[in-house]
């Protein structure tokens, strides 16, 4: 679905964009003073389990002032936990300023888990569940055109190549996040979520773009349950959406309690890897 | 309680008519009735008065056909008729027996318009019960506007109680009321997306457009279905005695208009054509590339208005218009979009005798939209659309000189369309479901003179809007998963909902100069428009009432202050309004709008209030014309799912709102023009916080709507030149500047990292439109 928003929005954008130069407007930015109120600052709790090994990290931190605080404080000597339905919990231990690292707990899919932070006399509680693991079944390597067209309609078609990755969505409800890794760094500029809801049960392919040679592309596939799909869902359109067509900001839908920041997820990974090497792209007509 | 003693009254006037006949039936009456006319071209005037000399409080004014009808004791008169901007009639009259009269009224020139001022008694804003504000596009030519296309909706968002979306929205919110909640009539048709180029430029070619009236409160029980307002446009009638060519040469666009007499004056027809180019501007741009595909690029609007009505006999008449727009946007075939209105209105106008009018009408109307993108070998097309077929009867029953009733049904039949997806496999997007509804309409109302000093208008309206099928209605569940479904079979009536509109309008005529009226109304409304988006775009999609969204509804009380000077020369009025919103749509956070065929679940529901003055000066007549309009106002929202629950600020709040329209005619070559307008900020939701997840710098927010834009202000000027003015050619030039001294607005302010230092936030304020001068060549033949 976020696909088909964003091309509505990009098209909306390029008929308000190529109306500008006509009329005339000398439309125009600049930087203003905006004065922000300072919210009292609230604790950020961040941390995500999954079905590898351990150790997992939950970090705690701390709001700041909208301009004027560089460094976010961390939160020190808090009591961390981890709980699973089955009743094993682990506490975790601070190893760095605001940094808490599991010592027994493995995630297993179909459990759920329960994390407690209590810090500064405030108890603070997140859940979720792991959903089943989902393998990638492959990545291959696509020549596509990618196409471009100047607002004088000239066309600026470009030869690109697609990575597809295919897995088998089971025939549960699913959600997931993807991750693309290019020699091991990640573009951290938007969010890949998908939802099956129109293809529970199906083969399902997802495509990236601009795959370039010479490199290596590790796609993550994460399968997380609906609360941590709706964090990053609201997450991704509070901070990459176009404020032009943006809705009315608010903060991110978070599965915690009493009013922390951030969130708490389980995610079941799996990973493949590829190499765009020249004999590849030679090979893919 | 008020709809209580309401319909009280309503029900005691109806039971004892004797009381509104109080004339006493011993004395012998006839009727005077017929039509006013404009002598140049036979168009009908709307609003027109006709009042005996000897009693002027019996008075009526015409009805937006033209038609009048006064019942007098028999006796000798002296009638006047009278209509801004028209020579005043005076015509001596021994009624005896019931007349069938024409009138026809001549154009005021300017050289007369100083000197028959005195004496005349254009007071109908102080003495008629009724609350509007009343535009001829004929005062509004020199208001100076954006790229000289005359706007007439820019125009009403100078009145006070009115305040723009926001530049560049052609939407406008009326106390307090959203966007959707204006019903804005063409001929009757409703126009559910009056907005051309995301809402820079109205869909209303100014040149095809005789008058319009705005309704912000106390709206008479003909009208329904909207909560905030009724804007009534009426086409051009076109001239039944001469044919005639007019059209203009602008920056951006052309327009060009031809009417004329059918039918050896029978009938007459105007057509109005209108279209931009902005695409030849886009071919401008260079060209490179052999595969260059610059042809297949377009970028335009385009109007058409066609009016032509036919008199069938003395007492029966046929109109016919039609509106046809259309925006087209196409970027090499890869990116294509356009969207427009289609409307059509037939109408019947039956004389039934002396004292009964009545019409009839059909009409259709249409906006729909078409999406197509091509990305390499990834294809979507996407058709939206929404279509009414709308069967409406009003009669006009001229009771007596004291008591007018109006009585009719309306019964529309709603077709929505919200995507009609056809896509590449691998995109997976579906259709949404169609849905299907009977919006049905039953009224009456009395306009009724109870003593010289006291009249009224009442009336009650009953509304009902059905679902039908076929239809799946989906049930939610608190966090909007689908909890279960019903499918309807074809025809199938499976929700109504309904209720009473009570209408009351009651004015207390101090004197001949100065009045007050208090006024209630309630509204329902049944049909929403979705747009989660800070500026108007074409996808914005309307949804009927069903299980899922309740119908609005609105109460609204008003109480204003009326009074004119130095011969009606200046009005001024002081209005108040209280106003309460039940059952308002807002989204939930994230909310997908955009294809989505369980949209219903995206929605949270609350109530909202809205109360503020209006204060209004208008100088009429004289070199120097024009009005000052200032509104000072409060609305707020309250919804369980947004703001922690707490009441916000709506979006519509604008504190402050002030327009200075003046028009100066320094002699009969050249008008200036100027228009002064500041409105407080919108209010906005800003950052008070900030903190770090994922690596991702990400806003925190305490408040909604808890910020506010800097105040919008601006200053646009125009000068015409009228060169040649004659009997067979008129031309003149029309030059304006639009925010002359270039006041950087903010349209949209945005937070982002600074690019000289990532870990520094900064605030960047975008503005549109500093400085922007047009001229425009006008003529007629």
């Amino acid at each position: 679905m976020g696909i088909i928003k964003k091309i509505i929005n990009k098209a909306s954008l390029r008929i308000i964009i190529s109306l500008l130069p006509f009329l005339m407007t000398a439309g125009c930015q600049k930087v203003i003073n905006v004065d922000l109120n300072n919210a009292a600052p609230r604790i950020v709790i961040e941390g995500l389990i999954n079905d590898r090994r351990g150790p997992y990290s939950i970090t705690l931190t701390k709001s700041g002032s909208y301009f004027n605080q560089p460094e976010l404080p961390s939160v020190s000597g808090a009591e961390v936990t981890i709980t699973d339905n089955t009743g094993t919990t682990d506490t975790l231990k601070e190893t760095a300023p605001g940094i808490y690292l599991t010592s027994r707990t493995k995630g297993i899919p179909g459990r759920t888990y329960t994390l407690k932070v209590l810090s500064e006399n405030i108890e603070y509680k997140g859940t979720s569940t792991m959903l089943n693991h989902v393998d990638i079944d492959s990545l291959t390597l696509v020549k596509s055109e990618f196409q471009r067209i100047d607002l004088g309609g000239n066309n600026h078609n470009r030869i690109h190549y697609e990575i597809h990755c295919f897995f088998r969505d089971p025939p549960q409800k699913n959600f997931y996040r993807f991750k693309v890794f290019k020699n091991d760094s990640i573009n951290t500029q938007s969010y890949r979520l998908y939802d099956d809801q129109y293809t529970n049960g199906e083969e399902t392919e997802l495509r990236v773009s601009g795959a370039e040679a010479g490199s290596t592309y590790r796609i993550e596939l994460q399968s997380i349950d609906q609360p941590t799909y709706g964090y990053y869902r609201t997450l991704s359109d509070l901070i990459f959406s176009n404020p032009l067509f943006g809705s009315t900001p608010a903060n991110p839908n978070t599965n915690l309690s009493n009013g922390s920041l951030g969130y708490f997820g389980a995610a079941a990974i799996s990973s493949k890897t590829i190499v765009i090497t020249d004999s590849l792209i030679n090979s893919v007509k | 309680m008020t709809t209580r003693i309401c319909i009280l009254v309503f029900i005691l006037i109806a039971l004892f008519p004797k009381w509104c006949l109080s004339e006493g039936e011993s004395v012998k009456t006839a009727t005077i009735s017929g039509f006013v006319k404009d002598s140049r071209n036979g168009e009908t005037l709307t609003g027109a008065v006709i009042y005996p000399e000897e009693n002027p409080a019996i008075g009526i004014a015409t009805n937006s056909y033209g038609y009048f009808s006064l019942t007098l004791p028999i006796g000798k008169y002296s009638l006047i008729i009278q209509f801004l901007g028209y020579k005043t009639q005076r015509v001596p009259l021994d009624l005896k027996e019931n007349l069938q009269l024409t009138f026809e009224m001549e154009e005021e020139s300017i050289a007369l318009k100083e000197i028959t001022i005195t004496g005349e008694k254009n007071n109908n804003n102080v003495v008629q019960s009724e609350l509007i504000s009343k535009i001829n596009v004929r005062e509004i030519q020199n208001i100076p506007v954006i790229l000289g296309e005359k706007d007439i909706m820019k125009t009403i968002q100078l009145l006070p109680g009115v305040t723009p979306a926001g530049e560049g929205n052609a939407g406008f919110y009326v106390r307090g009321g959203g966007v959707d909640q204006n019903l804005i009539l063409l001929d009757e048709a409703p126009v559910y997306n009056p907005s051309h180029l995301l809402g820079f430029f109205s869909t209303f070619n100014s040149d095809a457009i005789k008058d319009i009236t705005l309704y912000k409160g106390g709206f008479p029980a003909e009208y329904g279905g909207r909560l905030s307002s009724v804007v009534d446009i009426k086409m051009s009638e076109g001239n039944n005695k001469q044919f005639h060519l007019s059209g203009g040469i602008g920056i951006i666009a052309s327009r060009l208009e031809i009417e004329g007499p059918l039918f050896k004056s029978k009938g007459s027809f105007m057509i109005a054509a209108r279209r931009t180019y902005a695409d030849l501007f886009l071919r401008l741009l260079p060209r490179h590339g052999a595969d260059s595909t610059a042809s297949k690029s377009t970028l335009y609007f385009y109007d058409l208005n066609i009016k032509a009505n036919y008199q069938l006999s003395s007492k029966d008449k046929l109109y016919f218009s039609c509106y046809l727009g259309r925006d087209n946007f196409n970027l090499g075939g890869a990116l294509g979009l356009n969207w427009g209105n289609v409307t059509a209105t037939t109408r019947w106008n039956h004389i039934i005798n002396d004292k009964i009018f009545s019409n009839t009408s059909l009409i259709f109307n249409k906006y729909s939209y078409n999406f197509n993108v091509a990305v390499g070998n990834l294809t979507m097309k996407v058709l939206s659309e929404i279509k009414d077929w709308n069967l409406k009867e009003d009669l006009h029953y001229y009771l007596n000189s004291n008591n007018t009733i109006k009585f009719g049904f309306n019964s529309i039949y709603h077709t929505f369309v919200p995507s009609k997806v056809d896509s590449s496999a691998f995109l997976r997007v579906r259709s949404m479901d169609n849905r299907y509804a009977l919006e049905n309409a039953l009224y009456i109302s009395n306009e009724q003179t109870i003593t010289p000093h006291i009249k009224a208008t009442y009336g009650l309206r009953y509304s009902l809007f059905s679902s039908i099928g076929p239809g799946t209605i989906y049930t939610y569940n608190q966090v909007a998963d689908v909890v279960d479904s019903v499918t309807y079979r074809k025809g199938k009536i499976f929700n109504t909902y309904g209720g009473f509109e009570p209408r009351l309008l009651v004015n207390f005529i101090i004197n001949d100069s100065s009045s007050i009226k208090i006024s209630y109304a309630r509204t329902r409304q049944y049909i929403h428009l979705l747009s989660n988006t800070t500026s108007t775009t074409p996808f914005d999609l309307w949804v009927p009432s069903n299980i899922n969204i309740l119908p609005e509804i609105a109460n609204q009380y008003t109480l204003g202050y009326f009074r004119n000077f130095s011969n009606n020369m200046y009005e001024t009025s002081v209005e108040l309004y209280y106003k309460t919103f039940q059952n308002q749509i807002d989204y939930r956070n994230g909310a997908n709008l955009i294809l989505n065929n369980k949209v219903e679940s995206q929605l949270v529901f609350g109530k909202g209030w809205s109360y503020g003055a209006e204060f209004l000066i208008r100088k009429k007549y004289g070199k120097l014309t024009g009005w000052i309009s200032y509104t000072l106002s409060k609305t707020k929202r309250q919804f369980p799912d947004i703001n922690n629950g707490n009441v916000f600020l709506a979006k519509q709040d604008r504190p402050n709102n002030l327009a200075i329209v003046g028009m100066y005619e320094l002699n009969p070559k050249i008008t200036f023009s100027a228009t002064w307008i500041f409105y407080s900020g919108n209010v906005v939701t800003f950052p008070s916080g900030r903190y770090l997840v994922d690596g991702n710098i990400v806003p925190y927010y305490t408040e909604r709507n808890g910020y506010r834009m800097p105040d919008y202000h601006r200053l646009d000027i125009g000068l015409t030149w009228q060169k040649k003015k004659s009997e067979k050619f008129e031309s003149n030039w029309s030059f304006s500047i639009y925010n002359v001294y270039g006041r950087s607005n903010a349209y949209a302010i945005n937070f982002q990292e600074d690019p000289n230092n990532p870990a520094k936030m900064q605030a960047v304020q975008l503005s549109l439109f500093r400085f922007v001068p047009a001229i425009s060549y006008n003529f007629k033949f």
